[in-house]
């Protein structure tokens, strides 16, 4: 047996010790008599305290250390044999600039038997109970440090009961995309050092468009994207059909809804577009505005001009622009980082910038492993106890209270 | 044993003993005690001129007839007293454990004075206060008997209010009160007695005292008052002077109080021959 706060042991045995101290401290009555004439009796204190040889009153004393031992124990929560002295939460970052198959395999490769692995990828981060770990699922969100943390914490207060004291290892790439704002507050929250596996991003996934539409955007289209086998990208006219649906919906990519020709006519000419902080001026087209959601592109006056919605693994895009037919607007290099921008991976383009040398000091941390008991931070109140052993100490007490009350009747 | 018999061998060691009135008695019938009232028996005491108005039948007539003068011829009256024995049966009179207590020691002086009393003619009352029980004053034979059977009946518990039970007695006669005096109201028993004895009655107080409550023996105890046992004080070897001399110099002032109430005080204790005491209570 060992227990989550072996201190409270040894404060019920400094305890346990002063109450022995003080059953040698005998302080005895005298016997009873009855005596008419105690009138007479000078008024003295009737007893005083004297060390004796051997404890007084074996029962109280028993019963005393009993439910002191009782309580210290509570408070120390013992667990049970079978429990590990540390466990290893190894939590997979399913980043999406990485290859799901290199991340399974690193994971695979630095895995224990009896480690406890997490395939985290924003938002479902996934317990790995069999012996393959599966490579993370197509993710439309970022995935960073952050919500692998809190998945290995969320992980490790589930299962305080089975281990002393937990390690976390994260397997993820070293780069900017990983670390956002909460990274450092989250970090703190796990109280001891992160072991860093760091895996290589991928290069920046090539396009694979599915052009559907006609005009100026489909020869910019060719500029930043390629025809593949397996396209990434589908850039579909004003109408998408649920087969585009289904498909951005299962394969995570991007479907891109594009003006009809027909809305040009009614069209305002606006001065600008504003993609990855770059201005393309001109005499851009806007058509309608798009359905509320995340801003890929913008107008020169801040307004969106294109839109990202999740759809299911992937997204749709929705486009409120469209370029001119005449001139030469969609071919200049402005016009390019626009495009770019609106064939992103769902999300954005993950900046794959290298992660500095502070920020992996600052995830990889100091100290050692994390205690269980500091996993399990009780609610403000609540005594940090074991209630069966206090019920039991508890009902000890009362017997004593009894034993008590009898010898003083 | 109950009845007399258990005092046959005290009553064997006082006959004889007499408890003679300490002042002269109302008139009464004809008993032991000088009376106050002088009269014409036998027993010639003095002469005294005659007045008008006296009855001529107690002219000495040889003395007139050889003196020519009238004188009458006075003679002491002998009387009998009412003597009620008032005996305290509370709680702390049932001390110590092992006999004899005082309780004991009161009923043997009770039974003693009683048939002192009775041998002289005396009416002899009893009442025991605390027990509410008792009767007045009787000269029927048996009545020794009667006493000792009363006594031997109780055990002595609770609180005696020995101060109601004088205020209620009238009539003159003797008063003996066998007592611990450990009351709490101590002042108005003796105001009791001092109206008592202001009245003509002759008050005689018998201060049982246990041998134990002089020396308290084995040292320490708690020492608990039996009539209020919620209190309690430890009495060792260092407080013994200091109890001794408490208990002394209350006895000392109780004696002077009884004394100057005008009663006769005598001290028993309980390892005292119970014949020794009573003969030093009639001789008080």
């Amino acid at each position: 047996m060992s227990f989550a706060a072996p201190v409270y042991l040894l404060v019920g045995a400094l305890v346990g010790a002063a109450v022995i101290g003080i059953h040698f401290l005998a302080r005895s009555r005298p016997a009873r008599r009855l005596f008419p004439t105690m009138r007479f009796v000078p008024a003295v204190p009737a007893s005083a305290a004297a060390m004796a040889r051997r404890p007084s009153d074996w029962w109280l004393l028993a019963l005393r250390l009993t439910a002191v031992l009782l309580i210290a124990v509570a408070f120390a929560r013992p667990w049970g044999s079978s429990r590990q002295p540390v466990q290893r939460v190894v939590a997979v970052l399913g980043w999406r600039a990485a290859d799901p198959a290199e991340l399974a395999a690193v994971a695979r490769e630095i895995r224990r038997a009896d480690d406890l692995v997490l395939v985290v990828a924003n938002p479902v981060s996934e317990l790995v109970t069999g012996e393959r770990v599966q490579p993370p699922h197509p993710s439309i969100g970022r995935t960073t440090a952050s919500v692998a943390i809190l998945a290995a914490l969320e992980a490790a207060r589930a299962r305080r009961s089975d281990a002393d004291s937990f390690t976390l290892t994260l397997v993820m790439p070293l780069v900017q995309d990983v670390w956002d704002a909460a990274t450092p507050d989250i970090r703190a929250a796990w109280n001891g050092a992160i072991e860093i596996v760091s895996v290589a991003p991928r290069g920046e996934a090539r396009v694979g468009l599915d052009v559907d539409v006609s005009g100026p955007v489909a020869d910019g289209m060719t500029l930043v994207g390629s025809a593949l086998d397996t396209p990434t990208v589908r850039v579909r006219s004003a109408h998408t059909s649920m087969e585009d649906s289904t498909w951005a919906r299962e394969s995570g990519g991007v479907l891109i809804t594009w003006p009809a020709d027909s809305l040009i006519a009614g069209a305002d000419t606006a001065r600008g577009l504003v993609a990855d902080g770059v201005a393309l001026l001109g005499p851009v087209l806007r058509t309608s505005a798009p359905r509320p959601g995340r801003s890929v592109v913008q107008w020169i006056d801040g307004a969106s001009a294109a839109t990202e919605q999740p759809l299911g693994a992937g997204c749709s895009r929705e486009s409120g622009f469209v370029f001119p037919h005449d001139g030469d607007l969609v071919l200049r290099p402005a016009a390019q980082i626009v495009l770019h921008a609106l064939v992103a991976p769902c999300g954005g383009w993950p900046d794959t910038r290298p992660l500095e040398r502070s920020s992996i000091a600052a995830l990889e941390g100091n100290g050692g492993a994390v205690v269980s008991a500091g996993l399990n931070t009780p609610p403000r109140g609540r005594i940090p106890a074991d209630p069966w052993w206090l019920v039991l100490a508890t009902a000890v007490l009362g017997v004593e209270w009894l034993v008590r009350r009898g010898r003083r009747s | 044993m109950s009845g007399v018999g258990r005092y046959g061998t005290l009553l064997d060691a006082i006959h004889g003993v007499r408890w003679p009135a300490r002042k002269t008695v109302p008139a009464g019938s004809a008993g032991t005690h000088t009376s106050r009232q002088l009269g014409l028996a036998a027993e010639f005491t003095a002469y005294r001129p005659y007045r008008q108005g006296d009855d001529p039948r107690h002219l000495d007539w040889k003395l007139l007839a050889r003196t020519d003068r009238a004188y009458q011829r006075i003679s002491v009256e002998r009387a009998t007293l009412r003597t009620i024995l008032v005996v305290d049966a509370s709680a702390s009179m049932d001390f110590p454990d092992t006999a004899p207590t005082k309780w004991t020691r009161a009923c043997e002086v009770a039974v003693g004075l009683a048939a002192i009393a009775q041998s002289a003619g005396d009416p002899v009352g009893l009442l025991v206060a605390g027990a509410e029980t008792g009767f007045r004053p009787r000269t029927r034979r048996g009545i020794v008997g009667q006493i000792a059977a009363i006594l031997d009946g109780i055990r002595p518990d609770g609180d005696a209010e020995l101060e109601r039970v004088l205020r209620h007695l009238e009539g003159r006669g003797r008063v003996a009160l066998l007592s611990d005096c450990l009351d709490e109201g101590n002042a108005d028993i003796i105001a009791a007695g001092r109206t008592l004895a202001a009245a003509g009655t002759e008050v005689t107080v018998v201060h049982i005292v246990a041998a134990e409550e002089l020396e308290p023996g084995t040292l320490p105890f708690d020492a608990v008052d039996p009539e209020a046992t919620r209190v309690r004080r430890p009495l060792s070897e260092a407080g013994l002077p200091a109890y001794r001399r408490a208990f002394a110099a209350w006895r000392d002032d109780l004696a002077r109080a009884w004394r100057e109430a005008g009663a006769a005080y005598t001290l028993v204790r309980t390892d005292e021959p119970a014949d020794r005491a009573i003969r030093r209570v009639v001789e008080a």
